[in-house]
């Protein structure tokens, strides 16, 4: 890159003559700096993620608002009764939602709780409550920071300003932060009416009396979940529980408990998790859902006076930690929907149920009924969002919902690569980084089944993938035929083989034919599972407090796999030494092998500050000899601090890289460029930071509107530098190519510069997809054209900001808009010249709006910014999947260019044309004998019988057949544009017959203007008017030529405007 | 009334220095931090007002803007992803005059209001009659026609500010202001506080009935007519990708450029542009 000096005295102008602005401050590396480089989601819809609440409203236009709180992918909001979908949460600290309330005196008036209340092993967590007063556009927080998780919010519907939060609390730590809360100044204070009876006891359930907001429901849930146990109750079914039912007649001011000796009807403690709901249509029946030793559906019809169980059916009862709702029609007390595996519904107050989810997905944990037309359900189970028609008998599937949850990413390398991926509860999953017309929700395939895990194509058969699901099931799938072989290891005799929910595999960086395994045990396989070889003892602490999975749950046993514990949770072989290999334990055990595997060492013990036992979420190995980076997770501790360490040394010393102060969330995941190890890549549950001085310094990555979504892992693309994320709620994202970002490594810049990119290709432009609807996510392609990369340290404002490309010669080939933004922009260049000029006809000539794109080789990239001049190279290069040369592209480029020429001719002649038509015009006005007036409408006729030669002139409509010259060009030119290779001979004959043709009606104008024109000359002069010469002619064409007709018509409309004011005109050219 | 009029209406001399720094004191004030220089009687200042009169005074003034009735702009507009290049001119005009001409192979796309009626001439498909526009695309033409942004005397054209939270655009913290609009329809604008230029613009509008979210980039600014004006646009969904959207790139513009009564109004005769006689 060169600088040069002040170019233009405008520029110069605009750059002295702005608003006097404080200096930048030097500049800093931080979210801005880095975020210019994007991000696209490609999803997918197809398999989208949990959906933990729902509401919704049906306005008073017939239109139906839906508000969606997923998991962990923020709030999603529809205006047209879920054909389409907008994130609307996506700038706020957390994206886990737990509940939302609309206001029903206040249409603009959402409230959102924070953190997800179905409290599965993989549940995120919130950060309190937020208020919106623009039906969802902009939030505010609103307190209850601590609370973590919110199940309920309920606001008044007498008072707007009066909002019942109702809040389960921590999960994983004792606390007082829980209960119900109630604030009466819209959020601004909270108080805490409602206590459990224990530090480890909160809100489950609220319910307020339609007919008397004072009276409120409220169930309270003790509920504890560790790294390797759970329970709903107490310990055990028998175990005490501080669960209870509460009711309140004075708003929440005292409380009293019912229970089994004081209502007749409920069941005996210990209780686990409760719900509590009012009919809306009918405020004196009251459902109770009670989880018990004999957990059951109650029904009250006198307000809580008294029970009457109703149904207790497996699919009632069913995990009631992670299904405890029950929604009533608000038409109808008697028919009531439950959320659990499957939706059940009732239509006789709860004595009797029926499975109604038909073909969702599994796993319900919201209703909403429209009051307005009850047979309009939604429902969100951990498969996406589901819509019925027929009062819940038939859904459809919301395709726009991209809230998928991965865990784990991997690609390919074919080109476009393939990108590989496991999901909560939805599968192992490949799909394409980039697909002509973009990446639709078909474009990715389902590989194997349960909850998804790894995947990894195998590197010695294309044919082949791995993949996984919970508890280390692995198998070995045939991508043609999708058959599935488990090849997941064995136990020995008397041996149980502890593998995690999440089961580390892992690829050798040296033997494409080694994969890894964990479970206590490191098993490798080089036969593709055929066989296994342990290469470990057990590397975990083998604690056995820790593995009475069989006792979890509290008062119903829920031992899924999802607490396995004392496993290998991360495995990585380094890439620099063969044999080195990490492996880190969910038990806090660090441990490492140099002589693959005969002997391992634990090394955690020398991490300085390290509490023990904290969760090895990864082990990342550096590119260097004995480096490597660990990430620990103590979220199961209630400690969300990230823990990231480098060790350089084969972990004999460590350092810590990211605290509290640098970077939030637990960490997941961290990943070493593999091209600059300076730069790392760290993701932990709420975003993404970089940093470009190995860990001294982070920034948090916002590009592309990224949210503060949990990013579980992280790839990279090694051949495209593509940086692939796996976010948990988000899908996968893609920031292309991370060279101009390698750039920065060397030190942030503190005035303009530009910054190297990937090696730029011609890509070859498929024409793929087809019209789906407004409904149907569909994934961005990768920006197409020739990348353009710079930093600026502050936003441009004042000024011209312009990018040109010049060609070898050093000719301008094209100007382009320039990027404002502060920190890294992108620009891409289409890497075409201009577009031909093409005759006005009836309609557009389509393919002569565009120009063929330029011969690859060397081009310039200048810069203009405020008159300052920045230079660098462009390396243009043919798409690597190519079938032809550059000397093809040539070649094409030659052929393009001629027909371009045939264009250009064919406007001249037209422009000929117009200017003796409009001087014959204008001359006619003045002539009086008829014998002139005839011959000049004579020779008009035969200039516009020229020009319907040239040009199809039939309008009305635009399929009119009418075929003439300039639409053969557009045809040729068409077919030359859909083929940059060598072009075709009968392209290069039939252009060659276009000359021909054009030559003709040139020689037909060139005769009338020399031969006619003279009779009307000499009839004009007869008559003692002035002959049209030469210059009258070329100076009408040259004005025609000069701007566009109509611009003519207007700038004879716009008068003297150059008398009336000075104008600014800007020098882009 | 601007805030310099309120705060010296008798012609106080007021140092230019002054003026920059009163409107921050006076935040102070609102915000109880600056007890000691409580005025008395309290002046009580509009936050949205302040942060627009520093917007005016930093575009070159109210009353070079107000001298400013119509402006025209030319330059082009870039179709992404396509290579493509259109010819532009856009004229806006005080009263809701808009008309905006994109041009492509001598065939010239119109959109246009006369602050009543709205029209088009779509001529790409073979017609180049006009076709009256619906009420709410002439709402947003007309909002498009207010080259000064509608929060400026914004009382005076009917719609209500409040201000929004400070906001990250890309890297700069922008205040926001929210625009109630007198037909309904809702906008919020983003001003640099270094520069106090609109840098973004989110537009609501109500379409058929449902929402259609615009977003805008404004930049390059230049003056025109001693007006400090952005020379370009860049349009899309809301938070849509760079790369992907359209750019307005003027070239040059003209401050009350003389026009025919027709420019705004429904062509009474075809064909209304772009074809020769």
């Amino acid at each position: 890159m060169k600088r040069l000096f002040l170019l233009t005295a405008l520029a110069v102008h605009a750059a002295a003559a702005a608003p006097k602005t404080p200096a930048p401050a030097p500049a800093a590396y931080d979210s801005a700096a880095i975020s210019g480089l994007g991000a696209r989601n490609i999803g997918s819809a197809a398999m989208s993620g949990r959906i933990a609440a729902l509401a919704g409203r049906a306005e008073a236009d017939g239109a139906i608002t839906l508000y969606v709180g997923t998991a962990s992918g923020g709030v999603w909001r529809s205006r047209d009764a879920g054909t389409t979908f907008q994130p609307i949460f996506d700038k706020a600290s957390a994206q886990s939602i737990g509940a939302i309330a609309l206001d029903p005196k206040d249409p603009k008036t959402v409230w959102v709780g924070t953190g997800e209340s179905w409290m599965r092993n993989s549940v995120s967590i919130g950060d309190g409550v937020y208020v919106s007063h623009d039906g969802g556009d902009t939030w505010q927080h609103k307190g209850l920071p601590t609370s973590e998780h919110v199940v309920r919010l309920i606001v008044s519907p007498v008072d707007s300003n009066t909002v019942y939060a109702c809040v389960p609390g921590r999960l994983w730590s004792d606390s007082a932060d829980r209960g119900v809360y109630r604030t009466t100044d819209g959020g601004t204070t909270w108080t805490q009416i409602l206590q459990g009876g224990n530090l480890s006891t909160g809100c489950s359930s609220l319910a307020l009396d339609p007919k008397d907001p004072q009276r409120l429901y409220a169930g309270t849930w003790d509920f504890r979940r560790k790294g390797w146990t759970f329970r709903s109750g107490g310990e055990g079914p028998e175990a005490p529980s501080a669960s209870a039912l509460w009711v309140s007649d004075d708003g929440g001011a005292h409380w009293r408990s019912l229970t089994a000796e004081n209502t007749k009807g409920l069941p005996a403690k210990p209780w686990g998790r409760v719900e509590v709901v009012v009919a809306p249509s009918e405020a004196n029946i009251v459902y109770t859902f009670i989880e018990s030793t004999r957990s059951a559906l109650f029904r009250s019809d006198d307000r809580g006076v008294s029970f009457d169980e109703r149904d207790r059916s497996s699919s009632m009862v069913w995990r009631p930690f992670y299904f405890a709702h029950l929604i009533v029609d608000p038409t109808n007390p008697d028919r009531i929907y439950k959320p659990d595996m499957r939706l059940i519904a009732s239509e006789d107050g709860g004595k009797s149920f029926s499975m109604v989810s038909a073909g969702t997905h599994a796993d319900h944990h919201d209703v909403w009924i429209n009051p307005k037309n009850p047979k309009f359900v939604v429902t969100g189970d951990d498969g996406g969002l589901w819509i019925s028609h027929d009062g819940a008998n038939k859904w459809s599937k919301v395709d726009s919902l991209p809230v998928s949850q991965f865990y784990h990413v991997t690609v390919d390398n074919q080109d476009p690569y393939q990108v590989y991926g496991g999901l909560q509860d939805n599968s192992s999953w490949v799909g394409d980084s980039a697909y002509p017309g973009g990446i639709s929700n078909g474009r990715w395939e389902n590989l194997f089944g349960g909850d998804g895990f790894w995947v990894y194509p195998d590197p010695t058969d294309a044919n082949y993938t791995y993949a996984e699901s919970q508890g280390g099931a692995i198998g070995r799938v045939n991508r043609h035929t999708l058959v599935q072989r488990d090849i997941q290891p064995k136990a020995g005799y008397h041996e149980k083989l502890r593998f995690n929910w999440n089961a580390p595999v892992a690829l050798s960086p040296h033997d494409p034919a080694r994969l890894y395994l964990g479970s206590q045990f490191l098993f490798m396989t080089r036969d593709h599972g055929q066989s296994w070889a342990r290469i470990s003892p057990d590397l975990t602490t083998n604690d056995p407090q820790k593995q009475r999975q069989e006792e979890s749950g509290g008062i119903t046993v829920d031992n899924s796999a999802a607490e396995m514990h004392t496993t290998i949770y991360t495995i990585a072989e380094s890439p620099a030494e063969a044999g080195v290999i990490w492996a880190g334990t969910d038990d806090g055990n660090v441990q490492i092998t140099r002589d693959d595997g005969k002997t391992w060492h634990n090394v955690v013990g020398n991490i300085k500050g390290l509490p023990a036992s904290s969760w090895v979420s990864t082990i990342e190995a550096g590119h260097a000899k004995g480096v490597a980076y660990a990430t620990f997770d103590r979220h199961t501790f209630g400690d969300f601090a990230p823990y990231v360490y480098v060790t350089r040394d084969y972990g004999t010393t460590w350092t810590r890289l990211a605290d509290d102060g640098a970077v939030r969330g637990y960490a997941h995941v961290v990943r070493e460029d593999p091209t600059d190890a300076r730069l790392l890549y760290l993701g932990t549950e709420f975003g993404l930071w970089i940093s470009v001085d190995a860990g001294v310094h982070w920034a948090e990555f916002k590009g592309g509107n990224f949210p503060a979504v949990a990013v579980r892992d992280l790839t990279i693309q090694p051949r495209d530098h593509d940086l692939v994320i796996a976010t948990h709620g988000r899908g996968i994202w893609i920031i292309d190519d991370l060279v101009p970002l390698r750039a920065l490594a060397a030190g942030t810049a503190t005035e303009f510069r530009f910054l190297p990119t990937r090696t730029v290709q011609q890509r070859l432009e498929g024409n793929g997809g087809w019209p789906e609807g407004d409904g149907k996510f569909r994934g961005a392609n990768p920006p197409s054209g020739a990348e353009i990369a710079y930093y600026q340290p502050t936003r441009h404002v004042f000024g011209t900001l312009q990018l040109q490309i010049l060609n070898a010669a050093g000719e301008v080939v094209d100007t382009l808009p320039a990027g404002k933004r502060k920190g890294i922009n992108r620009v891409y260049w289409s890497m075409q010249s201009k577009p031909p000029r093409v005759p006005s006809g009836a309609q557009a000539s389509m393919a002569g709006t565009i120009a063929a794109r330029v011969v690859p080789g060397h081009y310039t990239v200048r810069m203009t910014k405020n008159g300052m001049v920045y230079e660098q190279g462009l390396e243009i290069g043919v798409d690597r999947r190519a079938d032809y040369t550059a000397e093809d592209r040539r070649a094409h480029f030659a052929a393009a260019t001629a027909v371009a020429g045939l264009f250009e001719r064919s406007s001249e002649v037209v422009d000929r044309i117009n200017a003796a038509r409009s001087v014959l015009a204008e001359r006619a006005q003045a002539v009086q004998r008829p014998t002139t007036r005839a011959l000049i409408t004579a020779v008009d006729g035969e200039l516009d019988d020229a020009r319907k030669l040239v040009v199809a002139t039939k309008e009305g409509g635009a399929i009119t057949g009418e075929e003439r010259l300039r639409e053969h060009l557009d045809q040729v030119y068409g077919a030359l544009l859909s083929y940059e290779g060598r072009p075709a001979a009968y392209l290069v004959e039939r252009t060659a017959v276009l000359d021909r043709e054009i030559a003709e009606v040139e020689a037909t104008v060139s005769r009338v203007l020399n031969g006619r024109l003279s009779q009307v000359n000499d009839a004009l002069a007869n008559e003692g008017l002035a002959r049209i010469s030469q210059v009258d002619l070329e100076s009408e064409q040259h004005e025609a030529t000069a701007e566009t007709l109509l611009a003519r018509a207007l700038s004879s409309r716009d008068g003297d405007e150059d008398e009336v004011a000075a104008e600014t005109r800007v020098e882009r050219d | 009334m601007t805030l310099t009029a309120l705060l010296f209406p008798r012609g106080v001399f007021m140092p230019r220095l002054l003026f920059t720094a009163l409107p921050v004191a006076l935040l102070s004030l609102c915000a109880g931090a600056a007890d000691a220089l409580m005025l008395n009687p309290p002046v009580i200042v509009n936050p949205v007002d302040t942060l627009i009169a520093r917007h005016v005074e930093a575009r070159g003034g109210s009353e070079r803007l107000h001298a400013i009735q119509s402006l025209k702009r030319q330059g082009h507009l870039v179709i992404p992803g396509m290579g493509m290049r259109l010819e532009l001119s856009e004229w806006q005009g005080r009263g809701g005059h808009y008309r905006q001409d994109v041009t492509l192979q001598g065939l010239t796309a119109i959109e246009a209001t006369d602050g009543h009626d709205g029209w088009q001439v779509s001529p790409f498909e073979g017609r180049k009659d006009a076709a009256h526009l619906s009420e709410d695309e002439i709402k947003d033409l007309i909002l498009k026609s207010d080259f000064e942004f509608p929060f400026v005397n914004y009382k005076s054209k009917g719609h209500h500010v409040t201000l929004g939270a400070r906001e990250d655009i890309d890297g700069t913290p922008a205040d926001a202001l929210n625009v109630h609009l007198a037909d309904g329809n809702e906008a919020t604008y983003w001003i640099d506080p270094d520069t106090h230029m609109v840098i973004r613009a989110l537009i609501r509008e109500t379409v058929r009935g449902a929402e259609d979210v615009t977003e805008i980039d404004y930049g390059e600014y230049q003056q025109v007519g001693g007006v400090w004006m952005p020379m370009t646009e860049e349009i899309g969904g809301k938070g849509s990708d760079p790369a992907r959207r359209q750019k307005l790139v003027f070239e040059s513009a003209l401050v009350n450029p003389a026009v025919a009564a027709t420019l705004y109004t429904f062509p009474t005769t075809a064909p209304a542009a772009g074809s020769h006689p």
